[in-house]
């Protein structure tokens, strides 16, 4: 539980935008494991099973009227006032990579969850598209053409940003 | 060109997310709420479980039972009889006109009833202590009884039974009996005709009169 928890905690994080929510799910997440426990046959890995039952999860509160109620409006990544200075920066140097950090998690946050889940469960949970597959239950090359489309509408801002040419 | 750009999004959004996310984990804390909630969980499970069981198996029962009651009821026909007892009881009567108290039994317990919830309303004593007190009251009733008493000399001359009958029935029973005899004599005579003549005694005013003239 120790092992997975941080990153159910996370996974939940993303699609709901609330940190006492997640923490919810995530409690939820390991009593349907525990009570699931039998019906887990053992041709994925642990990770990727708790990952379903998350996604599952979080997508059943936030279609319940309740839930949506209580999800947040504002963005998560809303530019914080005094931002966290990395050691070896320059305040300058800090602030403008703080901003790019930012720019980047709200443009991703604003995805439709479609490409959001996609994109966090690639680049975030380091998951390949196949998992990516067996997680969200969909064929690997409907992934595929999502975390493309996703790449391409961040690609956008990057290069607004000058990053990438 | 992908691969920089994979890099690039996959480096950046793990800085950002753990910068945002960073000292929040599932903590033990999270861990025990988990353990107590899957133990009172499993507690209270515990003990539902047989009930839920009997419900699950009890619930088409309950079902098939109350419909096949219908189809049987259905089938019979006979919900003119269950709805109306009152319209057997006169059948009755009419058969068995030699033992009338028994007879007038059942309307006898509906007025007794009705004068039961009456006194109670009014916060009098039940019928019986007020019989045997025979307080000013009751000698009013008495009154209202006479007035509403038909008379013998109006009453057709009867049978010998039948004018006994009479004494022992309430007056509420005398005029609901006076109606019938009227319409046996004018051949209109049925059991709803009766009933249509019995119900202005369940109206309220009428309930009082009843009271009133009861013995």
């Amino acid at each position: 539980m120790q092992e997975h928890g941080t990153r159910v905690l996370h996974l939940a994080y993303f699609y709901l935008k609330d940190r006492h929510l997640a923490e919810d799910v995530a409690q939820e997440v390991f009593i349907k494991a525990y009570r699931n426990w039998d019906s887990f046959r053992g041709d994925s890995s642990v990770y990727t099973w708790l990952y379903k039952i998350t996604v599952n999860l979080c997508r059943d509160k936030a279609r319940s009227s309740w839930w949506r109620r209580m999800l947040p409006t504002e963005e998560p990544w809303a530019k914080s006032e005094d931002p966290v200075l990395p050691q070896g920066e320059g305040p300058e140097e800090a602030a403008l990579k703080s901003d790019q950090h930012y720019a980047l998690m709200q443009q991703v946050m604003r995805l439709p969850e479609a490409y959001r889940e996609v994109v966090i469960l690639f680049y975030y949970q380091d998951l390949s598209t196949v998992q990516i597959a067996e997680v969200l239950g969909q064929n690997e090359n409907t992934i595929k053409t999502r975390l493309y489309r996703a790449r391409a509408m961040l690609k956008e801002l990057l290069v607004k940003e000058g990053v990438e040419r | 060109m992908n691969e920089p750009l994979n890099a690039i999004l996959r480096r950046r959004i793990k800085e950002s997310g753990a910068k945002e996310l960073q000292d929040w984990e599932f903590t033990s804390a999270m861990q025990q709420q988990v353990l107590e909630r899957l133990a009172r969980e499993g507690e209270s499970g515990a003990e539902e479980r047989p009930h839920r069981a009997a419900r699950r198996i009890a619930r088409p029962l309950v079902w098939v039972a109350a419909a096949a009651a219908a189809v049987v009821l259905a089938i019979s026909g006979d919900w003119g009889s269950l709805r109306n007892p009152l319209q057997k009881q006169d059948a009755a009567e009419e058969s068995t006109s030699s033992a009338p108290a028994a007879t007038s039994a059942p309307l006898r317990t509906m007025k007794s009833s009705a004068q039961e919830d009456v006194m109670q309303s009014a916060g009098a004593a039940p019928h019986d202590a007020a019989k045997s007190s025979a307080p000013p009251e009751s000698q009013q009733r008495a009154e209202q009884d006479d007035n509403l008493r038909v008379s013998p000399a109006a009453a057709p001359a009867e049978p010998p039974e039948e004018q006994k009958a009479f004494r022992v029935m309430d007056t509420g029973d005398v005029s609901i009996t006076s109606v019938q005899e009227e319409m046996k004599m004018k051949g209109n005579y049925s059991a709803q005709s009766v009933d249509a003549a019995r119900s202005p005694c369940q109206t309220l005013p009428s309930v009082f009169a009843c009271f009133g003239t009861d013995r």
